[in-house]
């Protein structure tokens, strides 16, 4: 089977509102990957593998002769064949940043064994507090419930946090810092690029990001305006100006042992 | 990931693929039964999975089809090939092994889908699998189906449940017959085991193949059955019989007008006794 981008995309991701589009700049600025906004698609399809895995592949198996790797291809098939179109277009290393990639590294890892895996944390309070200003539907056109309650966005960042760190001995597989990155970005944005392969002068344009991106691309993406500005820390620690007690209350419940096995507490 | 598989997958347009559909308990698994001895005919268990991928398609479509087109380059059409190749890709191995093959998957709701993928397949065909809707509500309610937190399903409690449930799917799948005329076929269960080989031969011929006799003389044939087929076990392995129809006639009063015209407009009229002789045996 031929693939159009090769065997290796990238997969970017973390839970929302933790600098993933932050990390899509970063890496386009490199001039040889492309990462577009949000294709949407990968963890929906991710999802779907892993039901048929679970729940279908003994009658695929024995009656329709697809084993595991065969499933595996077919998948990586499919997304490879949705990110072609990009990759005809710039010629670039493809990257894919939807956040909910992260809660399917696991099989992303199974359907592309060669591909860097990329999570990025960020202290949850903060997920929160940026989640709680979001005004996102869902299918229907109701609010999601994770940008009302403190507590389902918590535990959408918990289940983030333990799909990267189910990652963690994967050698694949970087996680990055929210708060390193924006402090020190020249350090964080270095490691990033040595386990993509790129080279000084791809770090130095990714340095200077904002020069770079083109915020007319992803207009869906919450953050487009945000990330077209140069790299600061404002946003760090938003949580103590904008969740109430009660807030808080709620994600220490569901988020406090988390935040303190990664040291925001 | 490998790289240098023997062969491309087949085009994705469904060729030599159908989808079987119907309201569960409503024949799906006595016609594998009836197909699957055709020399010429793949029809396992089944799947689940051409409802989900169908579904998954339209929801890509409908909701990201704008932001794939804009910073994707990603087309409807581009979008409809990867999930059709999707699903031929997961079908192949049989039909690789054969190229005069038909594969027939028939989940029962396929028929929740059949629109969807036959916009997805142009080149698929598909079989409606119909009964009357009281027997087929009398046998939901011997079902012990439950949903995810371990709740018995509506349309296995109460009768009229059961029978809206049969009034919902066969609407839809009238619906698709429309939309679909020429590349769907409807069997009544009825006829399958009344008038198996006319009912047999003009099935084989709408799937561009000839009738078999073999397939008459499934019971002696060994087959496993799995997930939800095997509710249909105790009869699945005995001859053809009748004395399942007009089981559900004690639901009759239950029947609202709606369904009653649903009735009529399938060929099942007044509630007819339950088969008298047990057992009888048919002959094609």
């Amino acid at each position: 089977m031929q693939y159009a981008v090769g065997k290796s995309p990238i997969f970017i991701g973390g839970a929302p509102r933790s600098g993933t589009t932050l990390l899509r700049a970063i890496v386009n600025a490199s001039r040889n990957i492309v990462c577009g906004p949000e294709m949407r698609v990968i963890p929906a399809l991710c999802h779907l593998a892993e039901q048929i895995e679970t729940g279908h592949l003994d009658v695929l198996s024995a009656d329709y002769g697809l084993d595991a790797g065969a499933l595996h291809d077919r998948f990586a098939h499919t997304i490879d064949t949705l990110l072609a179109p990009l990759h005809a277009k710039t010629g670039a290393r493809v990257a894919e940043k939807t956040p909910a990639n992260i809660l399917h590294f696991a099989q992303l890892r199974q359907l592309f064994p060669d591909s860097p895996l990329i999570g990025i944390v960020r202290d949850g309070r903060d997920v929160v507090a940026s989640l709680l200003s979001m005004d996102w539907s869902d299918a229907n056109g109701r609010p999601m419930a994770i940008t009302r309650d403190a507590g389902a966005a918590a535990e959408l960042w918990v289940r983030s946090v333990e799909a990267g760190a189910r990652m963690h001995r994967d050698p694949n597989y970087l996680e990055l810092r929210y708060e390193r990155l924006v402090s020190d970005p020249e350090d964080e944005i270095g490691r990033l690029f040595d386990k993509l392969g790129e080279d000084e002068a791809a770090r130095a344009r990714a340095l200077d990001h904002a020069r770079h991106f083109d915020r007319r691309a992803g207009a869906a993406e919450s953050s487009a305006d945000r990330v077209a500005q140069p790299i600061d820390t404002a946003s760090i620690g938003r949580w103590q100006r904008e969740l109430t007690d009660r807030q808080l209350a709620q994600v220490d419940a569901v988020a406090g042992r988390v935040l303190r096995t990664l040291g925001y507490v | 990931m490998s790289e240098t598989p023997e062969s491309e997958p087949p085009a994705p347009d469904g060729a030599r693929l159908v989808f079987a559909g119907g309201c569960p308990r409503s024949g799906l698994t006595l016609l594998r039964r009836l197909v699957e001895p055709h020399s010429r005919i793949h029809c396992g268990p089944d799947t689940g999975l051409p409802p989900a991928i169908a579904m998954q398609w339209q929801a890509f479509a409908s909701q990201l089809g704008t932001l794939h087109a804009s910073d994707f380059g990603l087309g409807a059409e581009d979008m409809r090939h990867a999930m059709a190749g999707l699903l031929t890709g997961l079908f192949e191995t049989p039909l690789a092994a054969d190229p005069r093959r038909v594969l027939i998957e028939k989940t029962s709701l396929n028929v929740a889908a059949f629109e969807p993928l036959g916009q997805m397949l142009p080149g698929a065909k598909f079989i409606h699998v119909v009964r009357d809707g009281r027997d087929v509500a009398a046998s939901l309610m011997e079902r012990d189906w439950r949903d995810a937190n371990g709740q018995p399903h509506p349309h296995v409690s109460r009768p009229d449940a059961a029978l809206k449930y049969w009034g919902d799917l066969t609407g839809i799948g009238l619906r698709a017959e429309r939309a679909l005329a020429g590349r769907i076929h409807r069997v009544r269960y009825e006829d399958l085991v009344k008038r198996p080989k006319p009912t047999l031969t003009a099935l084989t011929a709408f799937l561009g193949l000839q009738y078999e006799p073999a397939m008459l003389h499934f019971a002696g044939r060994p087959v496993e059955l799995k997930g939800m087929e095997r509710d249909s076990l105790p009869l699945i392995n005995k001859a053809l019989t009748q004395r399942r129809i007009g089981t559900g006639g004690a639901l009759d009063g239950q029947v609202t007008p709606a369904l009653r015209a649903r009735l009529d407009e399938l060929g099942y009229g007044a509630a007819p006794a339950p088969g008298r002789r047990r057992g009888k045996k048919v002959r094609g």
